[in-house]
């Protein structure tokens, strides 16, 4: 029967499209900034302490003075941010911190602050566009 | 009516008559978007001037049933060889022109032999292998252009290199040669080569001539009906080569008139690509892959010329970017894919 | 003029000779290529590094020539065409940032209805030039690359939208020249790596290859593989047994195509940047240099000349730039070399088998001419008439 082997096809063909989608999602990557700046959430403010060279999964992203912001682009799912403290100077005292953090929907911007002071949430949703 | 109108458009071929629309629609266009008419139309007619003798290097071989030469290479190397050893001997105005043509036809002559040769033993494939052989012959030519020891400081390469350059300026010796023999000028902006244009004429007469006369219409029976010729006693190969021979002799004539009116010579990858858009405007001119006359040459090359010159020129006026490379390429390129899958009509 | 080479003749040739004279192509150039590897001066490390990152890099491609030769279009150079599709379903993939295996993956998955798309409209153009393929599917490849140049420098980013401003050109619209891949770079490649001493080994390329090999020796026995096979050896033939030879044909290409692109990405991702206008042309005359130095024929092409052929035109390809500069005394002249070395292959092969061709064609007529004269003049014999 003619229509049941084109009926198979349109199904293989449907599959593919789903399965197009699923790598689409977990292979794309997003935006993440990294702020070193002043926050106040829950009452709380947390301030910045040192500038930092920022290291994700492994790579360097760049130095993150205070007051300022990095950006890369990651896929969705676990990473490991690695924040190695600066002097005034900009040379490396060595001390390196270490978290994980989940890149999902919703949030960009990863506050360092906030990371540091044990807040839960460190990563906010993105600006309202001006 | 409508009979004689759906003949023509047959007998013209479609895409002929929509390119030819299409060039008088440009050049009606002109005034609207800021180009003068009539140096649009002046470069039109220089660039016959510049590029109708190679066009008509290629019907010898189309007439003896070679195809379509893409090995037109060989002959331009053979040209290009004869303008610089011309320039080489400091030989300038016409005496250069002629010393390079001289120099050009004995080594085409050669080249054209060997290249007949070497097709008579691939019918049936004549296309492809000469496509490779033009390419190979401008790549090994391309380590000759260095190596050989030519001298004279107007092309080798400045600060005591060795090989020669690039790009040749054939200012000085006989730019323009034939251009400024006898131009005529239609106001302050039509310039006609006249001087280029009547040696055209005249080298179309002499192989209009020739195809009239014994052994021109033996070739073209080889073309047309080998068992038939050689039951005549028609030595098929013989004709063969000496079309290859021809058309490689007025292909490396057609490149020197193109320098003296471009300018320039160019070597090394300069001439690699030049058989395509040779051949993209003798089909546009309505010949086939065996079928051609000295009209198609005429017509062809206008239309090719008029579409690769005005486009460019009001596209970018409109558009306001330089999509002229781009469509030239799809015109040329389509032109020969479209030649190549027509199923040709035997003709008796 | 033609000295008549008959089956006879060639029959009592030592079977030595006749092995020399069917892979001449090959023998030439590992002779070629052993003098020049001392000349160039490359250590054997870097040889073989060299050697097995491009064949993991190029081997698909090539491998994409064998199913046209098998239903007789010849050498596709339409396989360009292949590669332009490739080449789209990575700009898209760039331009969404979607990176690692999931991105390659996801270009192959995008970019292979288009490839079928143009393989299809390569098949019908081919069968339309019946006699005349080879040609036209090199002209149909620069068209092509017209069309491709229209959408790609015009078209996109003004009529197809591209949400990444960073790989388009300055003026707005168009892709720019180089993209960069970091994010799919070496993502097959990488995958299951290997490295043996100083030389690296990427494994899971190689596995898909094999699988292709795997695939066409299969495709080979089934029974449109049969029916290819048929079509290729004769026309005339395969159409009495009921084998629709239009449709066989415009299938091999369009398989060709689809591989070709496939062959493309997998090329991309080793290299990690994409050549936008660039990278597919070479792709024609490098598959099929490739495989007639291999020992392939326009009629005959098998997995082994594949190999063989990619493995010697790399060693060209790597060691005459250095081999012409110690010789001659200049980097340049090995440059042009190169390139003269792989125009002038193409251009020896299909020579050669034109020729061979065209004297199988005058021995069959001349010995019909004989059979006939033989028949005509024994029943001339029996009936007492005249024979014309």
């Amino acid at each position: 029967m003619k229509w049941k082997a084109n009926l198979i096809r349109i199904a293989l063909v449907l599959l593919l499209i789903v399965f197009g989608v699923y790598l689409y999602k977990i292979g794309k990557e997003r935006d993440i900034f990294f702020d070193n700046k002043e926050i106040a959430l829950d009452g709380q403010t947390y301030s910045v302490t040192s500038s930092y060279f920022v290291y994700v999964d492994g790579k360097k992203v760049g130095e993150l003075y205070q007051d300022g912001r990095q950006a890369t682009m990651l896929i969705n799912g676990k990473h490991k941010i690695v924040l190695e403290s600066l002097t005034e100077d900009g040379e490396s005292t060595g001390q390196k911190v270490e978290y994980s953090f989940s890149m999902g929907k919703g949030g960009c911007i990863l506050n360092v602050p906030a990371m540091l002071g044990g807040v839960k949430n460190f990563i906010l949703p993105p600006e309202p566009v001006e | 009516m409508n009979e004689r109108i759906r003949n023509f458009v047959e007998s013209a071929g479609l895409p002929r008559i929509i390119i030819g629309l299409f060039v008088l629609l440009l050049f009606a266009m002109t005034p609207f978007v800021g180009i003068r008419l009539d140096t649009s139309i002046s470069d039109v007619i220089g660039r016959f001037g510049m590029n109708a003798v190679l066009v008509l290097s290629l019907v010898p071989m189309v007439k003896s049933g070679c195809g379509l030469n893409f090995g037109l290479q060989l002959g331009v190397i053979a040209g290009l060889l004869g303008a610089v050893c011309s320039i080489e001997m400091n030989v300038s105005g016409f005496g250069g022109f002629v010393t390079a043509i001289g120099i050009a036809v004995f080594f085409a002559t050669l080249f054209g032999y060997l290249y007949g040769l070497l097709l008579n033993r691939v019918k049936g494939e004549e296309m492809v292998v000469a496509t490779y052989v033009g390419f190979s012959v401008v790549s090994f030519m391309c380590i000759m252009w260095l190596v050989l020891p030519f001298k004279s400081e107007n092309m080798i390469w400045a600060y005591g290199g060795s090989g020669l350059r690039t790009t040749i300026s054939t200012e000085g010796y006989w730019f323009k040669i034939l251009d400024n023999l006898a131009t005529i000028h239609l106001g302050p902006n039509i310039t006609i080569p006249t001087g280029t244009i009547l040696f055209f004429a005249l080298l179309c007469v002499i192989v209009w001539a020739f195809f009239k006369s014994k052994t021109g219409t033996a070739m073209t029976a080889v073309g047309s009906n080998p068992e038939f010729a050689k039951s005549s006693g028609v030595s098929v190969d013989k004709m063969r080569i000496i079309s290859v021979i021809m058309s490689t002799i007025i292909a490396a004539i057609g490149i020197i008139v193109y320098e003296q009116s471009y300018g320039f010579l160019q070597l090394y990858n300069g001439p690699q690509y030049m058989a395509f858009p040779a051949v993209a405007a003798l089909l546009l001119g309505g010949a086939s892959v065996n079928k051609v006359t000295m009209k198609h040459v005429i017509i062809g090359v206008l239309l090719f010329q008029g579409i690769v010159t005005m486009t460019p020129s009001v596209i970018n006026n409109i558009v306001q970017s330089d999509m002229a490379e781009t469509l030239r390429i799809i015109i040329s390129n389509g032109m020969i894919v479209y030649a190549l899958t027509r199923r040709e009509k035997v003709t008796a | 003029m033609s000295k008549i080479i008959n089956d006879t003749s060639i029959k009592t040739m030592h079977p030595a000779v006749k092995f020399l004279i069917n892979f001449a192509v090959p023998i030439l150039f590992l002779i070629f290529v052993v003098l020049c590897i001392p000349l160039s001066g490359f250590t054997n490390t870097y040889l073989t590094n060299e050697i097995i990152a491009r064949l993991a890099r190029d081997s698909f491609l090539i491998l994409s020539l064998l199913i046209p030769v098998m239903a007789g279009m010849g050498m596709n150079f339409g396989i360009v065409l292949g590669a332009m599709a490739g080449q789209i379903g990575i700009i898209f993939v760039s331009d969404w940032h979607i990176i690692g295996l999931p991105g390659l993956i996801l270009a192959m998955l995008i970019s292979t209805p288009l490839a079928i798309l143009l393989g299809y409209f390569c098949g019908v153009m081919l069968n339309m030039a019946r006699g005349r393929e080879m040609v036209t599917g090199f002209m149909l490849g620069f068209f092509m690359n017209g069309v491709y140049q229209m959408v790609v420098l015009y078209g996109m980013g003004k009529l197809i939208p591209i949400s990444d401003p960073t790989i388009l050109l300055p003026r707005g619209f168009g892709i720019r020249n180089a993209i960069n891949l970091s994010g799919i770079q070496h993502s097959l490649d990488a995958l299951i790596p290997l490295k043996i001493g100083q030389i690296s080994i990427p494994i899971a390329t190689f596995l898909l290859i094999a699988v292709f090999c795997l695939f066409i020796v299969w495709f080979r026995k089934t029974k449109l593989g049969q029916d290819m096979r048929t079509v290729g050896q004769d026309l005339e033939v395969a159409r009495s047994s009921g084998i629709n030879v239009d449709k066989t044909r415009i299938i091999s290409i369009v398989i060709s195509t689809v591989l070709a692109c496939y062959g493309q990405i997998i090329f991309l991702q080793n290299i990690g940047t994409v050549n936008t206008y660039n990278s597919h042309e070479q792709v024609g005359l490098f598959a099929v240099a490739a495989i007639l130095i291999g020992g392939a024929s326009v009629a005959r092409a098998t997995i082994p000349n594949v190999f063989v052929g990619a493995i010697l035109f790399h060693m060209v390809f790597i060691v005459s730039p250095r081999a012409g500069k110690e010789l001659i005394g200049q980097a340049q002249l090995g440059e042009y070399f190169r390139v003269f070395v792989s125009y002038a292959i193409i251009a020896l092969s299909l020579a050669l088998y034109a020729w061979r061709k065209h004297v199988e064609k005058e021995n069959l007529r001349k010995q019909t001419q004989i059979l006939n004269r033989q028949a005509l003049s024994s029943h001339g014999k029996a009936v007492g008439g005249n024979e014309s």
